[in-house]
C-alpha cells in the first residue's frame, strides 16, 4: 500500500527537482547551482557545457560532469519507476526459480536448491570436487527435475533451459559432463541436446575475465534461456593478479576497484536476470584468532565474503567427502558426507 | 536550500534592498556562509542608493537567522525525557540479545550489526523484521546480494514469536499478518540507496499529513558491499562523499520519523598501526601476518573506517562459534538442532561495542538452529559442551 503511494508521489516530485540528481556532485558545484539559480533538471539539460561554466564561473569540464549527471535518467528512475518493493508475502507466494543440487537432503534444507537471483559460492582445496559439484549441476539445471529418482523412471526429459560456463583454469571436462548427463538422463538423443545447451567460453587472463563479466549482462539479454552461470573459478586469476610483476603491474586499489566493480556485476546480474549464478573459489589459510594454528577461509578476501548469499565447502579425505553448507539465508548449517549420497558423485 | 527571497518573506516584508541582495545571494545558506567581506559591500552598496527603508546588515543577520531557525525544532529536556517514555522498544524476537540492547531496538536510532560472513547477521535483520510486523509496523527491507528469504522469515517467525507467548495455532495465524507487512527490495548500489533513502524522507512526510502508517523499521543488509566498490575508485573523496550523503539521509529519517535503521557491515582486522584504514577489508589476506600485528589487533573491527563509525548509534559485533559437543538444554530438548545428525548446532555471541544507554562490552549468546533460535547461557559456563570457532570447518 505504501509503496504504491510513495512511487506516485516520488515520480511527480522528480522531474523538476535537481538536488536528487545531484547528490554525487561535489559540493562546491551543488551550491554554485543553486546560487546560479537553477533548481530543476530541464534548465541545466538543455546548455551546452560552455555556456553553464559561464554561469556557474566553473571550468567547462565541471560544467559537463553537472550535466551527465543530471542527464542520467537512473537516479530519477531509482526514485520513480524502477524501485519495486514488494512484500514478503508476493515472494513467498511466488517463489524464485531454484536449480536442485542432486542431494536430497541439502536440496530439503534448501527450499529445492540454488536460489535464482543470488550468487553461489562454492569453495575447497583443490581436488575436492568443486568443478565436478558444477558440472553436476549445468547438468541438473538443464534437465529439470535432476532428482535421480525420476530419471530412474527412464523418462528422458530435457527443458529449454540454458547455461553458460566460464572456464578460467581450463577443468571443464565434456566427457565427464557427457557421462553425467547420460546418468541424469539415460538417452543418447536428449544427452546430446542437453550438451548443446551448454555454452562454453575459456578465459585466459585477468583482463579476459573482467571484459566478459561487464558483458556477460547483454549476453543474458540475447539468450534469455540461460538460467545458469557457472564461473569456474573466480579466484584464479584476479588472484595471480595481485603478485605479478610485469612492467604494468596493477596497484593494489586498482585491483581492489576492478574486484569489487566484478563483484557488482555478479550480484547484478544475477538479480536483474533473475538467473544463479554459480561461481568456485579457492581457499587459503588465515592466521587463528589468539595465535594459535590458523584457519581456513575462501580466497579473494572480505570483501568477496560477503558477496555471496550462500557459500558451500567441500573437501576430501580417504573416507569422507564432505559438502559442508557454510552460510545461507533460508537454512542453518547442513553437513552432508557425499559418500553416502547419490550416486551421481560415485 | 531555501531562496532567501522565500525564506525572509515568511518572516515579514522584503524590500528593495534585499530583491538587490538576493540578486546576488540566492539562498539563506549562502547568506550564512558568505564572508563578511562580501556582506559589508552589499551594506556600503546600499548606504551609497541612500535608500531610505534598508535594513542594516545587523537586523538582515538577524531575519536570516530567524528564518533558518524555523526549520529546526527546539525542544526542551522535560519534552524528550517524556517522548523516551512513551517511545517504542522494538524487540528484536531473541531474549538475550533484547536484554543485551536494554529491551531491543530503540526508534530514531541506527543499531550496527557487523560481523565476518557468515555470523548471522542476515538472521538477525529477518528476526527484527518478523518482530516488528507482527507487532503491526511496516518493515522495508533492501538487501544488497539477494539474500533476504521469504522461507526463512516464516521459519523464523515461528520462534520468534514464542517470545509473546503465542500458542502454536495463534502463530501460524499471524503469518498472515508479517507477511504482507514486510516490503523487499534489491538495491544495486549506492546512488541508488541513497535516493530511496531521500525519497522516503519525502514521501513519509506526505504519508504522516493523511494518517497513512508509516514504517518503523528500515533494514539495509548491507550498505558496506556497495560503498567499498565506491571507496575503491582512484578519488577517494567520491566514496568518502556518498558515505556521508548516506549517513545523514540515514539519520534524517530516523529522527524525523522516528525510525529505527538496522544496517550490517563487514568486520576488518588491521594489520599494523600504519594501515589501519578501513579500506583494508578489501585486502586479499594471503599475508596476514602483517608486520605490525599485536594480539590486541585480532579482535575485529568494524569497517568501513572512521568516517563511518561515529554515525551509528548503537553497533553489536557478532560471531559465531561451533558446538562440538552438545548439552540437551543449551539443543533446547529433544527437538534440538544438534540431534540431526548433518545439522550443525551454532551458537552466536553478541558484543555490544558501542551504546549511549548500555554498558559496552557486554556479550549475549544466542543459539540458530532450524528448529530454534533463542538466547541462552554462555556456553563456557555449561558443563557438557565445548565451543569452537565455526571458521574453522574441518
Amino acid at each position: 500500500m505504501y509503496s504504491n503511494d510513495s512511487r506516485s508521489n516520488a515520480a511527480t516530485s522528480t522531474t523538476t527537482c535537481l538536488d536528487a540528481h545531484l547528490v554525487a556532485c561535489p559540493p562546491k558545484l551543488r551550491r554554485a547551482l543553486v546560487d546560479a539559480g537553477f533548481n530543476n533538471v530541464h534548465d541545466v539539460c538543455h546548455l551546452s557545457a560552455m555556456d553553464l561554466a559561464r554561469e556557474l564561473g566553473t571550468t567547462p569540464e565541471e560544467a559537463q560532469q553537472v550535466i551527465d549527471l543530471a542527464k542520467t535518467k537512473a537516479v530519477g528512475a531509482y526514485l520513480g519507476n524502477s524501485v519495486t518493493f514488494r512484500t514478503a508475502l508476493e515472494l513467498f507466494e511466488n517463489p524464485c526459480e531454484r536449480i536442485p543440487l542432486g542431494i536430497p537432503r541439502l536440496d530439503a534444507a534448501l527450499g529445492g536448491g540454488i536460489s535464482a537471483g543470488q550468487v553461489t559460492e562454492i569453495c575447497g582445496p583443490p581436488g575436492a570436487g568443486k568443478t565436478q559439484i558444477s558440472m553436476l549441476l549445468s547438468v541438473t539445471a538443464i534437465a529439470g527435475g535432476g532428482s535421480t529418482r525420476d530419471s530412474a523412471a527412464g523418462r528422458a526429459s530435457c527443458s529449454d533451459r540454458g547455461v553458460l560456463y566460464i572456464d578460467t583454469e581450463g577443468s571443464f571436462v565434456p566427457e565427464r559432463v557427457e557421462e553425467i548427463a547420460r546418468g541424469v538422463l539415460g538417452s543418447e538423443a536428449a544427452t546430446r541436446q542437453l550438451l548443446s545447451q551448454i555454452q562454453y567460453v575459456r578465459v585466459h587472463s585477468q583482463v579476459e575475465q573482467l571484459a566478459l563479466v561487464s558483458d556477460l549482462a547483454s549476453h543474458l539479454e540475447r539468450n534469455r534461456n540461460i538460467k545458469l552461470v557457472v564461473l569456474d573459478s573466480v579466484a584464479f586469476h584476479m588472484r595471480s593478479g595481485a603478485t605479478s610483476t610485469s612492467g604494468d603491474k596493477l596497484d593494489f586499489s586498482k585491483r581492489q576497484h576492478s574486484l569489487a566493480n566484478m563483484f557488482h556485476l555478479l550480484t547484478k546480474l544475477a538479480v536483474e536476470n533473475k538467473c544463479c549464478v554459480w561461481v568456485t573459489n579457492h581457499i587459503t589459510v588465515r592466521k587463528a584468532e589468539g595465535g594459535d594454528g590458523a584457519k581456513v577461509v575462501p580466497a579473494l578476501g572480505d570483501l568477496w565474503a560477503h558477496v555471496p548469499a550462500e557459500r558451500f565447502f567441500v573437501w576430501n579425505t580417504d573416507d569422507f567427502r564432505g559438502l559442508l553448507l557454510h552460510k545461507s539465508p533460508s537454512s542453518p548449517q547442513v553437513l552432508v558426507d557425499l559418500n553416502r549420497e547419490t550416486g551421481l558423485f560415485a | 536550500m531555501v531562496r532567501l527571497v522565500e525564506g525572509l518573506l515568511k518572516g515579514g516584508g522584503v524590500d528593495a534592498g534585499v530583491e538587490r541582495l538576493a540578486k546576488e545571494v540566492k539562498s539563506l545558506e549562502a547568506y550564512l556562509l558568505a564572508e563578511c567581506r562580501d556582506k559589508t559591500k552589499h551594506a556600503e552598496r546600499e548606504r551609497e542608493r541612500d535608500t531610505q527603508t534598508t535594513e542594516t546588515l545587523h537586523e538582515l543577520d538577524r531575519r536570516v537567522a530567524e528564518a533558518l531557525s524555523r526549520q529546526v525544532d527546539v525542544q526542551d529536556g522535560l519534552a524528550l525525557f517524556n517522548k523516551l517514555q512513551t517511545s517504542v522498544l522494538l524487540p528484536t524476537g531473541i531474549g538475550t540479545l533484547d536484554a543485551l540492547l536494554g529491551g531491543g531496538l530503540r526508534e530514531g536510532q541506527i543499531t550496527e550489526f557487523f560481523g565476518a560472513s557468515p555470523s548471522g547477521k542476515t538472521q538477525v535483520c529477518h528476526c527484527i523484521s518478523a518482530c516488528a510486523a507482527w507487532l503491526g509496523y511496516p518493515v522495508v527491507y533492501m538487501t544488497s546480494n539477494g539474500s533476504f528469504s521469504p522461507e526463512r522469515l516464516v521459519k523464523l517467525s515461528k520462534h520468534v514469536l514464542v517470545h509473546f507467548d503465542l500458542s502454536e495455532t495463534e502463530v501460524v495465524e499471524s503469518l498472515s499478518k508479517i507477511l504482507p507487512n514486510v516490503s523487499v527490495t534489491q538495491v544495486n548500489d549506492t546512488l541508488s540507496l541513497i535516493s530511496i533513502f531521500q525519497g522516503m524522507i519525502e514521501n513519509f512526510g506526505y504519508l504522516q499529513k493523511h494518517d497513512k502508517p508509516i514504517p518503523k523499521v528500515v533494514v539495509v543488509d548491507s550498505p558496506s558491499l556497495h560503498l567499498y566498490r565506491d571507496l575503491s575508485i582512484g578519488q577517494q573523496n567520491f566514496g568518502k562523499l556518498l558515505m556521508t550523503q548516506l549517513s545523514t539521509a540515514m539519520s534524517e529519517l530516523a529522527n524525523r520519523y522516528n525510525i529505527a535503521v538496522v544496517l550490517t557491515n563487514h568486520e576488518v582486522r588491521q594489520f599494523s598501526p600504519l594501515r589501519g584504514d578501513g579500506r583494508q577489508a578489501a585486502a586479499d589476506r594471503d599475508h596476514v601476518d602483517g608486520p605490525g600485528a599485536s594480539p590486541a589487533t585480532d579482535q575485529g573491527k568494524p569497517g568501513l573506517g572512521l568516517l563511518w563509525q561515529p554515525q551509528v548509534n548503537v553497533r553489536v559485533h557478532l560471531k559465531m562459534h561451533r558446538v562440538e559437543r552438545l548439552d540437551d538444554g543449551l539443543a533446547g530438548g529433544p527437538e534440538g538442532p544438534g540431534k540431526e545428525s548433518n545439522e550443525r548446532a551454532v551458537v552466536c555471541k553478541a558484543t555490544l561495542i558501542k551504546s549511549s544507554t548500555g554498558n559496552c562490552g557486554r556479550e549475549a549468546w544466542m543459539i540458530m538452529g532450524n528448529r530454534l533460535i533463542q538466547g541462552i547461557e554462555n556456553p563456557h559456563n555449561t558443563e557438557n559442551c565445548e565451543v569452537r570457532d565455526v571458521s574453522v570447518w574441518n
